[in-house]
C-alpha cells in the first residue's frame, strides 16, 4: 500500500463526516465572543453541572444514558458496587465500574471517576477540547473500537462518570475486557485511571423471518457512482433481492439481505465494461476494486430506500419510526462485514442500524416495513465465554 | 442565491446554473484544487471541469450539501490530474507533504500480498473515521481530505497549530494501528 491509496481512500469520506468539519467551526467560534460573556457563561455551566450532579446520582444519569429505567431494568444492564466515598478516601485515586450493557458485539461501560476537579470535569463534559480529553490508555482487547467520553459528573464527590464503548467480534469470546482511562491534558497523558474489568456478559436477540424486497437498478448503481469523474454507461436492469431475516438486540438492528451474487449482477449491469481511470502502477486490480465497491453500494442503496419509513411497534400500541431514532448514523444503515470472507458477493449481506439508547426488547411487538408488519417471535440468549 | 436555487437550476437544465456556482464556490474549491495541484492554470481547468461533472450529474442527483458536493469533485478530480502530474514532476506542494505525513501510516510501498484487502480500503477509512473524536475526525479530514495547511486548521478550531501536529501525529498512529488491525501489512 500506498500513501496514495491512502489518500484516495480517504475522498471516500462519508458526506455527514465532511459536513461536521464546517459546523465544527461554529462551535468553537464561540471562543471569539468578549471575556467577560465567556467567563459569565462558564460560571453559569459550572453551576448547571453542579446542580445536575446533586440531584442526579451518578448511576442514575447512567441510566438516562442509555435510556433504562430503573424500575424495570432490561437483561442486558447490569450495575456492580456502588462507590461511597467520605474524607479521606476522596483524595485517592478511585475508579470503579457502576454499569454496563452488552448487546451482541457490543459493550458499553460506565466508569466512575475520582478525583476530577469541577473546572477539568466542565471542560470534560464538552468533550471536544483538547486541553483535558478522556482516552483509552490502554487494553488487553485487538481488533476492537473503541469510544470514550464523560456523560456526567458529580461535584460533591469529585466524581466524573465516564461511558465506554467497544465495539469487536471476539467481545463474546474474551469475557471480559480490560483497560485503563487516560486523562490527557493538551493531548499529553497527564493520569491514568485503571485498570477497570469489564465483564462482557450475555444478552438476547429477537428476530424473525421476513420477506420485504430490494431493487437494485441502473438508477442505484448511478446513485453508488456518485460523484467519480470517470462516465458512466449502463444498461437498464433491474434485479430482486430481498431481506429474509431481521434481528433486533438491546444495541443495534440487523437486517439479512439475499442478493443474486457478484457475478450475476457484474452479467446483468454490465460493469465490467465500465471505463474507469487507467493507473497501471495501482498495487491491486482497480477494476475489480470499483466493480466490487459498486455491487456494495448500489444494493446499499436499494436497501436505504427498501427501509425508509421502517417503524418498530411496542407492545402498549406506540411505536418509533427507525431513522429518527437518536443516533451516531441517524437513518443510515450501516453496511457490516460478511460473516465469512466473500460471503457478500455470493449474496449474503448484513446492515445495521445503531441508536443512541438501548432498546427493550421485551417491549418490542413486531417491525413494519414497506407497509408490511412482520412479528418477532424468537428469542435467542448470546451466552459468553468467560 | 441559495443553494436549493442553484440546484433547482441545474434540475432545469438552465445554464445559468453553471455561472452562479462558479460565482459562489469558485474561490473555495479552487483553494482545494490549487492545495493539491499550486498550477493555477491547472486549478481553472479542474474547475471547469467540476463545474461540467456537476452538469452532468444534477440530476438525477440531488445534492443535499452542494458547498461539498463541488468540493469532493473538485477534490478527487485534482488528485486525478495530480497522479497523472505526478510522474513527470514533484514538488513541495501541499500534497505531497500530506502524502509524506501519510507515508507513516505505511512502512513500504510493496504490493498488498492480498488483492481482497485492498477493496475496502474507502470502507475501512470510513469505519476508521467513526472511531475518532468529533474534533480529532474534523482536523483529520480538513488535512488529508480538504489538504488544508496546519496553520489554517489551526485558525478554523481555534487551536495551537502545534496541537494540530499533534492531533494529526496521534490520528496517524491511530490509523496505522487501524491498518494492522484491518489486516493490512503496513
Amino acid at each position: 500500500m500506498r500513501a496514495e491509496d491512502l489518500y484516495q481512500a480517504i475522498g471516500e469520506a462519508k458526506l455527514e463526516y465532511l459536513e461536521e468539519t464546517e459546523c465544527m467551526k461554529s462551535v468553537h467560534s464561540l471562543r471569539v465572543v468578549p471575556r467577560g460573556v465567556l467567563i459569565a457563561a462558564i460560571v453559569v455551566v459550572l453551576c448547571a453541572i453542579a446542580a445536575l450532579a446533586i440531584s442526579i446520582p451518578l448511576r442514575e444519569a447512567a441510566r438516562v444514558d442509555m435510556g433504562v429505567s430503573a424500575e424495570t431494568p432490561i437483561p442486558e444492564w447490569k450495575e456492580y458496587i456502588d462507590i461511597e466515598k467520605t474524607g479521606e478516601e476522596q483524595k485517592d485515586v478511585q475508579v470503579s465500574l457502576l454499569a454496563t450493557m452488552c448487546s451482541g458485539d457490543q459493550l458499553y461501560a460506565y466508569i466512575a471517576v475520582s478525583p476530577i476537579q469541577e473546572r477539568i470535569a466542565a471542560i470534560l463534559a464538552d468533550n471536544t477540547s483538547p486541553l483535558y480529553e478522556w482516552d483509552l490508555g490502554g487494553t488487553n482487547t485487538r481488533n476492537c473500537s473503541y469510544f470514550v467520553e464523560q456523560t456526567s459528573y458529580d461535584s460533591e464527590t469529585q466524581t466524573a462518570l465516564v461511558k465506554v464503548g467497544v465495539r469487536g467480534e471476539q467481545l463474546e469470546q474474551l469475557g471480559q475486557v480490560e483497560l485503563n482511562l487516560a486523562l490527557t491534558h493538551n493531548l499529553k497523558e497527564k493520569t491514568i485511571y485503571g485498570p477497570v474489568v469489564i465483564p462482557v456478559t450475555s444478552s438476547q436477540t429477537i428476530s424473525c423471518l421476513a420477506n420485504v424486497p430490494v431493487e437494485n437498478t441502473k438508477a442505484h448503481f448511478e446513485s453508488a457512482w456518485g460523484l467519480r469523474p470517470e462516465t458512466l454507461n449502463i444498461p437498464d436492469y433491474a434485479l430482486k433481492g430481498k431481506i429474509s431475516r431481521i434481528v433486533i438486540c438491546a444495541g443495534y438492528i440487523e437486517v439479512e439481505l439475499e442478493t443474486p451474487s457478484l457475478e450475476q449482477w457484474v452479467t446483468a449491469s454490465n460493469a465490467n465494461q465500465i471505463d474507469i481511470e487507467d493507473i497501471s502502477d495501482a498495487p491491486f486490480d482497480m477494476k475489480e476494486w470499483f466493480v466490487k465497491r459498486m455491487f456494495c453500494g448500489s444494493w446499499q442503496a436499494g436497501v436505504n430506500e427498501a427501509l425508509q419509513g421502517t417503524a418498530l411497534n411496542y407492545k402498549d400500541g406506540t411505536f418509533a419510526v427507525i431513522d429518527e431514532l437518536p443516533s451516531p448514523y441517524a437513518g443510515i444503515w450501516t453496511i457490516m462485514d460478511g460473516t465469512t470472507p466473500g460471503s457478500m458477493y455470493q449474496g449474503r449481506q448484513t446492515y445495521r442500524f445503531t441508536p443512541k439508547q438501548a432498546f427493550d426488547l421485551g417491549e418490542i411487538k413486531s417491525i413494519t416495513i414497506c407497509d408490511t408488519e412482520y412479528s418477532f417471535v424468537v428469542v435467542d440468549e448470546i451466552v459468553t465465554i468467560s | 442565491m441559495t443553494d436549493k436555487e442553484i440546484v433547482t437550476l441545474f434540475f432545469q437544465r438552465d445554464e445559468r446554473a453553471i455561472k452562479q456556482a462558479q460565482e459562489k464556490y469558485g474561490t473555495y474549491c479552487q483553494k482545494i484544487a490549487v492545495q493539491i495541484l499550486q498550477d493555477h492554470q491547472d486549478c481553472e481547468e479542474c474547475f471547469n471541469e467540476t463545474l461540467l461533472r456537476v452538469w452532468n450529474s444534477i440530476p438525477p442527483h440531488e445534492p443535499k450539501n452542494l458547498k461539498l458536493y463541488i468540493a469532493t469533485i473538485t477534490r478527487n478530480l485534482a488528485f486525478s490530474y495530480y497522479r497523472e502530474k505526478t510522474a513527470q514532476k514533484r514538488g513541495g506542494t501541499e500534497v505531497n507533504l500530506a502524502l509524506e505525513e501519510l507515508s507513516e501510516c505505511i512502512s513500504s510501498s510493496e504490493m498488498l500480498e492480498d488483492t481482497v484487502l485492498a477493496q475496502d480500503l474507502g470502507d475501512v477509512i470510513n469505519r476508521f473515521l467513526a472511531t475518532l473524536s468529533l474534533r480529532d475526525r474534523n482536523v483529520f479530514l480538513r488535512r488529508y481530505f480538504f489538504t488544508e495547511d496546519t496553520k489554517d486548521i489551526a485558525i478554523r478550531y481555534k487551536l495551537r497549530e502545534s496541537n494540530v501536529h499533534m492531533i494529526l501525529s496521534r490520528t496517524r498512529k491511530k490509523l496505522k494501528r487501524h491498518l494492522q488491525e484491518e489486516g493490512y501489512a503496513v
